[in-house]
């Protein structure tokens, strides 16, 4: 994503990343990346949930996390045990969704170059 | 459960007493919320007018929370125990009617019988300067109806929705009581996403004997939430709930009412005669909410136990596969408005969604974080 990130400034376009992880570990991941753009803190994944992304892990899911030591409860600070799907929305500035590329693998993510291909031909309306 | 935006508190939403005289409803068909237009709920004559009461006997009046067919509801302080409560207050107009002040005292007590997690709780009956009124459980957040006004709900909270209204209607009905005007404008939803069913103003005994029973063919409820049996003036019994309890399921799911129109003719022939689009639900609830939308009450759940049973085993029948598809099927489309939202970033500066776009579009992603 930050590869893009100065097409989608030259565009006037914007782009943030939102995830339910602590804001400690955003910081860490922007200083260890060198990522210039935001890292948004979505807590239980509320936002997630009003964009439909949003799923809870079934129990048997939650015994494997544990199972290799990832609590999701102590990572997140929250207890919902819930995640977003991989899901990449352009908006355009009437608030209007105008691509959604939304993936149930939740190991990938969405390729970052087609979304500023969506902007360019938003800018070219 | 998302987490509702901070508020006013509501508590009690109008008690809508619904006669058959459609033809001169008028024809606007929104929520019957409190306080919002209805064209339903009988007008409370001298609470359209009325300035709120410093005080009704030891409570200090707040504010008004809102106002509806059978009564205003003030946000109160208990000057003797030192906590704010909901004051449910029957406007003088209509409590000069011996049967409807009758009634109002029958909510009261049908409410004190009830002891569950999931439905308000009643603190007192109480009269004071010729004024009948009931303090109640303060419930903080916001109804179901506003949560739905903002798009459906997960199915993780539409389930959760579902399992705790199915437990309190349960407990009700054990009790004898049915509540026959169950819909989201009666459910709150607290910001740590419990629910509490509000306004038992048309809830019934069940094998009552009481003169208080509404006669013969007159018909009680909300169009859109109303079995067919309620429509057409039948007694109602539990499964009348039920009917209701698959229009909230329905509607929290897919974000549509079961039964719809521009008017209440279209919406009670709608219930009289359509099916809802099923194929709109995911399919683990599909049977579910389809028994409980069954036109004759004999074919569907008979029980909220059932009702429950059947919510478990839809969710314990699911696996990750199956969670994932059902979310994707849910998520925003294209074309469709994006939520707006105040997020902050791991500096601790907030984003709103309209900043974001404020000189151009956005590109937005979700992901699970780096672990």
């Amino acid at each position: 994503m930050q590869q893009t990130l100065a097409e989608i400034a030259s565009l006037r376009a914007s782009l943030v990343a939102i995830s339910p992880q602590l804001p400690a570990q955003s910081r860490a991941l922007r200083k260890d990346k060198s990522l210039t753009f935001d890292l948004l803190h979505d807590p239980g994944n509320q936002v997630a949930n009003l964009f439909g992304v949003r799923f809870a892990l079934p129990d048997a899911e939650r015994d494997k996390y544990r199972g290799v030591g990832l609590d999701l409860g102590a990572f997140n600070g929250d207890d919902s045990w819930t995640l977003p799907l991989p899901a990449r929305f352009v908006i355009d500035q009437a608030g209007i969704v105008r691509d959604a590329v939304i993936q149930t693998d939740i190991t990938v993510r969405p390729n970052p170059q087609t979304g500023l291909d969506i902007v360019q031909s938003l800018r070219n309306i | 459960m998302c987490k509702a935006p901070e508020g006013p508190f509501r508590q009690l939403t109008p008690d809508p007493l619904i006669t058959p005289r459609t033809k001169t409803l008028k024809s606007e068909h929104t929520d019957q919320n409190i306080g919002r237009t209805t064209g339903f709920s009988r007008p409370a004559p001298e609470a359209e007018t009325s300035v709120p009461p410093e005080f009704l006997g030891h409570y200090r009046v707040e504010g008004e929370l809102g106002r509806g067919g059978m009564g205003v509801v003030y946000l109160g302080q208990d000057t003797r125990l030192q906590r704010r409560v909901a004051i449910k207050v029957l406007p003088q107009a209509i409590a000069r009617d011996a049967k409807t002040l009758a009634r109002f005292e029958q909510e009261a007590r049908i409410l004190a019988t009830l002891d569950h997690p999931n439905i308000a709780t009643i603190y007192s009956l109480e009269q004071a300067e010729d004024v009948s009124f009931i303090t109640l459980q303060l419930v903080p957040g916001e109804t179901l109806a506003d949560r739905l006004s903002k798009g459906p709900l997960t199915l993780e909270d539409a389930i959760d929705v579902g399992r705790q209204t199915a437990s309190a209607l349960e407990a009700a009905h054990e009790k004898g009581v049915i509540h026959r005007d169950l819909k989201p404008a009666n459910i709150q939803v607290t910001p740590d996403g419990a629910i509490r069913i509000l306004d038992f103003g048309l809830a019934q005994m069940l094998r009552s004997d009481s003169s208080l029973d509404d006669p013969p063919k007159k018909v009680t409820g909300t169009p859109g939430y109303m079995s067919p049996e309620q429509l057409q003036a039948f007694p109602p019994d539990v499964r009348a709930d039920i009917w209701s309890f698959g229009c909230i399921l329905y509607e929290g799911l897919t974000g549509t009412k079961a039964f719809e129109g521009s008017n209440v003719s279209e919406v009670f022939n709608a219930t009289l005669s359509a099916d809802p689009d099923m194929d709109r639900l995911p399919e683990s609830l599909r049977e579910l909410v389809e028994r409980c939308l069954r036109k004759d009450p004999s074919d569907r759940w008979s029980t909220f136990s059932e009702v429950r049973e059947a919510l478990e085993r839809a969710v314990a029948g699911k696996n990750l596969e199956t969670i994932l598809s059902e979310t994707l099927e849910r998520s925003l489309s294209v074309g469709q408005t994006a939520p707006s939202f105040v997020l902050s970033n791991s500096e601790g500066v907030e984003r709103t969604l309209e900043s974001l776009i404020e000189t151009g579009p956005l590109i937005l992603h979700f992901y699970r974080g780096v672990w």
